[in-house]
């Protein structure tokens, strides 16, 4: 290929028109004593992207380090003190209320008598005796108050 | 699917991932870790991944969006210009002299100011030698924005190579 050839394809480089295959013969081209000597900028240029295709990484094999990181702690690091300090105050402050809650109220007879009855028979006959205990009170309670009334006169109620 | 199998799959092209990742991030270490990331990335997908056809664009495009997240994790840190001219690290022809290695600098420094999506094209195309429609497949581009971008990306570089004193 003439250098005139070449300097048409590099037109054709710079307006983004040109094919990889084409871009292949410049960067051959560029690359020899009489590319760099008419096309010197063009030559730098792509001696740029020959040393860029030349760098390499250094992994090779797989970071399995990487998949499963330590979890190693160091003792000495203040968060971890905080989180052992954090750690001891829940159980004490679960201690103080659990001791709370579960002691059961003093002298507490009704919650100590409690039951729940569960055939009928048996809560039908609790109830009457229960109403029974409380019409005896009531009876007891109304003699009471008929003997209070009658021993009243008129001069203690007007206190003369 | 196993460690040794997948980086059979990989190992053909990591240095293309790792240079993606590094004309990105700007940084050996950050590349490095990205490539590593991916890797991951591919063990906990990896019955995902036996179904892709095209391993070498998803695996590209993936690096591209880590990169794009180690960015945005922390400023963009321009650095390692020297490692990438360093001969021993980077197998550079024993023959570049060292005015060669100022313009090649000089062109470095000409890319990396470079928007990110015209930088990403020449990375691809001109550095890796992929075709449009794979360009287009990684980034997630049509064919006729990579078009667009390549033209936008030779013209700006045309620009200032001109101003390149030779």
């Amino acid at each position: 290929m003439e250098n005139k050839e070449f300097k048409e394809l590099i037109s054709k480089y710079w307006e983004g028109e040109s094919t990889l295959e084409e871009e292949t013969q410049l960067r051959i081209y560029l690359a020899t004593e009489d590319g760099r000597t008419n096309h010197p900028e063009e030559a730098a240029m792509f001696g740029f992207f020959t040393i860029q295709r030349e760098i390499k990484s250094n992994i090779t094999e797989f970071p399995v380090e990487k998949l499963e990181p330590a979890k190693v702690r160091s003792l000495n690091s203040l968060s971890f003190v905080r989180n052992i300090a954090a750690a001891i105050l829940i159980l004490l402050g679960g201690y103080f209320v659990w001791n709370n809650i579960s002691t059961p109220p003093e002298n507490n007879q009704l919650a100590e008598n409690w039951r729940e009855v569960e055939d009928p028979q048996e809560a039908l006959k609790i109830t009457k005796q229960a109403l029974a205990f409380l019409s005896n009170k009531v009876d007891k309670s109304e003699q009471i108050l008929k003997n209070n009334v009658a021993k009243l006169s008129v001069n203690k109620i007007l206190k003369k | 699917m196993n460690y040794q199998e997948i980086m059979n799959i990989v190992l053909p092209f990591k240095n293309k991932l790792y240079r993606f990742a590094l004309r990105l991030v700007s940084s050996s270490h950050d590349a490095e870790e990205i490539v590593q990331d991916l890797l991951i990335k591919i063990w906990k997908k990896k019955e995902d991944f036996e179904k892709i056809e095209n391993k070498e664009a998803w695996c590209m495009t993936v690096t591209r969006n880590l990169a794009y997240d180690k960015l945005r994790s922390r400023k963009r840190v321009h650095q390692e210009i020297e490692a990438q001219f360093d001969l021993k690290d980077n197998t550079v022809a024993a023959d570049v002299h060292l005015e060669q290695k100022e313009t090649l600098a000089r062109v470095r420094e000409l890319i990396e100011k470079m928007p990110e999506d015209l930088r990403t094209v020449i990375q691809l195309r001109d550095i890796e030698g992929y075709t449009y429609k794979e360009i287009a497949e990684i980034n997630n581009w049509s064919i006729s924005k990579v078009k667009v971008y390549i033209h936008r990306a030779r013209k700006a570089l045309q620009v200032a190579i001109s101003q390149i004193e030779l």
